[in-house]
């Protein structure tokens, strides 16, 4: 089995990271699709359009008191990065460990018909 | 330990139990003589003796908890004492033991009543926090431990990004560019499975 291309891999680790501000929705019972994808559009053209904005654009997350978007950053909702960056790390990590551990349950039982 | 001590005259009796509260006398004008103010123990302290320490004007609480007067100690410089007895068999208060706070009060805080030491060297502070049930405190006591984690790490690290899903959302479309950069024969794939996911979710 060949592994998943990195675009693939990079895809689908976009995908997963959508559940956060997806679940986040959720839970204030708010409309989580309109969010997100609000958010996705403020990101995209933060990302698209690097120097041309004031560069707040990349701070913005969920108010979900009121429902939207905002700068999150003036606001004052703000999360350590260092934990940030370890829960990253460490999901990918239990993703990894997942994976490898699939791969050699499903090669053992073929080889051994193969020998009786 | 197998002493006994027999005693034929009445008067005796009483004599015996006079100097034992003259014993208990001296030892809290010991501790009133070393400078002392507030008293805190996490034992009882007779009514008799309570006396001694309302007239010298102190402070005297017991029945304290023992975990609160560790960090009473800790706090105000002072040292909690288990015994009086020195290295010459008297009993003396050494007054090094003797914490430092600017104002000690009581206050009413509900039903009951909570001794305010307020102004300690230490830097030390307490929280104190109100709420309708026990459930309710038990909540906000996890959520203060919560936040005050995440400025503690935020102080240790002293950086921090943007909340509220901004981070994620942040890195997810960055990666949603990137993997169409990747010219590879699954790009077909991924476009198939993203239609999918378009599906799926309306």
């Amino acid at each position: 089995m060949q592994p998943p291309s990195s675009s693939l891999r990079s895809s689908q680790y976009s995908q997963a990271l959508q559940i956060i501000p997806k679940t986040l929705a959720v839970n204030a019972a708010k409309d989580a699709t309109e969010l997100v994808a609000k958010l996705r559009s403020f990101h995209a053209r933060a990302q698209g359009e690097e120097g041309k904005t004031d560069g707040t654009l990349k701070y913005t997350g969920l108010d979900l008191i009121k429902g939207t978007t905002r700068d999150n950053l003036k606001a004052g909702v703000v999360e350590p990065a260092l934990s940030k960056i370890k829960s990253l790390r460490f999901a990918t990590e239990a993703a990894i460990t997942i994976l490898r551990i699939d791969d050699r349950i499903t090669l053992t039982p073929e080889q051994e018909p193969g020998r009786q | 330990m197998g002493v006994h001590v027999l005693v034929k005259d009445p008067d005796e009796i009483e004599r015996i139990r006079q100097r034992e509260m003259d014993i208990t006398k001296e030892r809290i004008m010991k501790i009133i003589n070393a400078g002392a103010n507030v008293i805190l123990t996490t034992k009882g302290i007779d009514d008799l003796c309570l006396k001694y320490f309302v007239e010298a004007g102190a402070i005297a609480a017991r029945r304290c908890n023992k975990e609160d007067l560790k960090r009473l100690a800790k706090a105000t410089g002072g040292k909690v004492v288990v015994t009086m007895a020195d290295m010459e068999g008297n009993e003396t208060f050494d007054p090094a033991c003797l914490g430092i706070a600017e104002t000690v009060k009581e206050e009413r805080v509900g039903d009951g009543e909570l001794l305010y030491v307020c102004g300690c060297k230490g830097g030390a502070s307490t929280i104190v926090l109100r709420g309708a049930n026990e459930y309710m405190l038990d909540e906000m006591d996890r959520v203060l431990h919560d936040s005050l984690c995440v400025v503690k790490r935020m102080l240790e690290s002293n950086t921090l990004v943007a909340g509220g899903g901004a981070v994620e959302i942040s890195l997810s479309t960055f990666l949603e560019n990137y993997a169409t950069t990747i010219e590879t024969r699954e790009q077909l794939a991924i476009h198939e499975v993203r239609l999918d996911e378009e599906r799926s979710g309306s």
